[in-house]
């Protein structure tokens, strides 16, 4: 590849992974763009991203190919490998060659082995102090990747870690708006449905509370479903009444 | 008046329960309605299709204030909410507000409110409720009490969200975190479900624009027509419209 193409490539790499910061995009497409601008720009023979997990563990999100064997490597860096010490570290891990590294990596190093990666470099993917998962490039050869391509390799994973990072805070912020609107209106049609009960059968509200509550459980519903069908009519009163003789020691509310 | 770190602070100390009691939505509004400038203050929160339950009042005035925008739908929390922007009211006998909310003046007549200051609690682009303070006396909240109010509103709305999340694996889709809100916010609902059935089967919108025009029509406030609706001292009929 001659140097104005790979520049071309470079800046079209870096505009398509800024687009997904204005508009709608899928984190997926993200990160598989990402891979696969960087397998090809830095003549990578594989390339895979994994992202910490809830939980804090590794998971495979991303891979130039979906060939499971490759996928199985990478997936085996949750436990040791390039990845795991570069997502502790928040640091670039190079192994120019992988068969110094045996002892280090007792599984890892022979089923890389086997599918002829002779050399790996574990690229971080952080922002500040938030390390959120690594980028790993696996070549047939043996050799340390160049600096200048490291720094590509560098750049490439911080615009893609703003990208997820700032997907991931408004998506948070709008769970919470969902959870807030719905915890209220379902408080609010719950005590709507109460009256229902209420009036229907000429009970008070603790009966009529109960009521919902046992034909909830029985039905292995949410009690603003049952509420809600109440209140629009696909649920009748007696239905539900027919449901509340239960002991009065359940009075938890 | 205070400024907004302590307000911060207040509300992470409700947060971790510090206050005594269960930290619910309620109570992390009590916090902030004593907090802000003027002579009383309420949060309300607002559900998308425009219900409200006030969360919390800090008097009688302010609590009349909300029950009247309440029962006739109108008022400076409302334009608030819709149009995601504060609403300063600095003079409430201004000839300009009461043609914007008739009802509302009138209704406010008798009570000592003379200026009404309205914030949206903001998420991002999202309102999910507002703050109202009150003045017995007339004039503009200075620069300070502006910028105070406007930033506390949205620290609220980040508490409240902060109780939600913190609360949703404990208590499910039930909104028990929500707690009791202002006495008597919870009969309104009540009411309006026995008045549906009441009234012959009608929508939950009918049914509540019926409660709003009786206590309109009997100078009453919602909370006290729907306690008499919930303990069966007042039945609303279908045949009967509310003689003015």
């Amino acid at each position: 590849m001659t140097t104005p193409d790979r520049e071309k490539q470079l800046v079209r790499a870096f505009v398509g992974l800024s687009d997904t910061l204005v508009s709608d995009y899928d984190i997926t497409d993200l990160l598989q763009d990402l891979v696969e601008h960087c397998a090809e720009l830095l003549r990578a023979d594989a390339a895979g991203i994994l992202l910490v997990d809830p939980r804090g563990g590794l998971r495979v999100m991303a891979s130039t190919s979906e060939h499971t064997r490759l996928l199985e490597l990478f997936q085996q860096q949750a436990n040791e490998g390039p990845c795991v010490d570069c997502v502790s570290s928040g640091e670039p891990v190079s192994v120019p060659d992988l068969t110094e590294r045996a002892e280090q990596w007792p599984r890892f190093v022979p089923a890389a082995a086997e599918q002829d990666f002779r050399a790996v470099d574990a690229v971080p993917m952080r922002l500040r102090d938030e390390i959120i998962g690594a980028m790993n490039l696996f070549r047939t050869r043996t050799g340390a990747m160049p600096d200048a391509d490291l720094g590509v390799a560098r750049a490439l994973a911080d615009v893609a870690t703003i990208g997820i990072l700032s997907e991931r805070a408004i998506h948070h912020r709008s769970v919470l708006v969902t959870q807030l609107e719905g915890a209220l209106s379902s408080r609010l049609i719950v005590e709507q449905a109460k009256g229902i009960l209420s009036a229907s059968g000429a009970t008070d509200m603790d009966h009529a509370f109960r009521s919902l509550r046992a034909y909830a459980r029985r039905t292995q519903s949410r009690l603003s479903q049952v509420a809600a069908q109440l209140a629009d009519g696909t649920l009748t009163a007696a239905q539900v009444l027919s449901a509340g003789d239960v002991p009065a020691t359940d009075r938890s509310r | 008046m205070g400024d907004l770190s302590r307000l911060r602070a207040a509300l992470a100390a409700a947060l971790r329960a510090d206050v005594g009691g269960p930290t619910t939505a309620t109570t992390v509004a009590e916090v902030a309605s004593r907090a802000l400038p003027g002579d009383g203050a309420a949060v309300t929160l607002m559900t998308p299709d425009a219900q409200r339950h006030t969360l919390a009042a800090t008097d009688e005035v302010i609590t009349a204030v909300e029950q009247a925008q309440h029962i006739v739908g109108d008022g400076p929390s409302l334009d608030a909410f819709t149009a995601a922007r504060p609403v300063l009211v600095p003079d409430l006998s201004d000839a300009a507000w009461q043609a914007a909310w008739p009802g509302l003046t009138d209704r406010l007549a008798g009570e000592p409110v003379a200026a009404l200051f309205a914030f949206p609690m903001r998420l991002g682009v999202t309102v999910i409720g507002m703050v109202l303070c009150y003045r017995r006396d007339t004039g503009e909240l200075d620069r300070e009490e502006l910028a105070f109010a406007l930033g506390a509103a949205d620290v609220l709305a980040a508490a409240l969200t902060q109780v939600g999340e913190d609360n949703t694996l404990l208590d499910g889709q039930d909104g028990a975190w929500l707690g009791d809100g202002v006495p008597g916010s919870h009969a309104v609902h009540q009411a309006t479900g026995m008045s549906m059935v009441q009234l012959g089967g009608v929508t939950s919108a009918v049914a509540f624009a019926r409660l709003r025009a009786h206590a309109f029509a009997h100078g009453r406030t919602l909370e006290d027509v729907s306690a008499d609706i919930v303990a069966r001292r007042l039945v609303l009929q279908a045949d009967d419209p509310d003689p003015p």
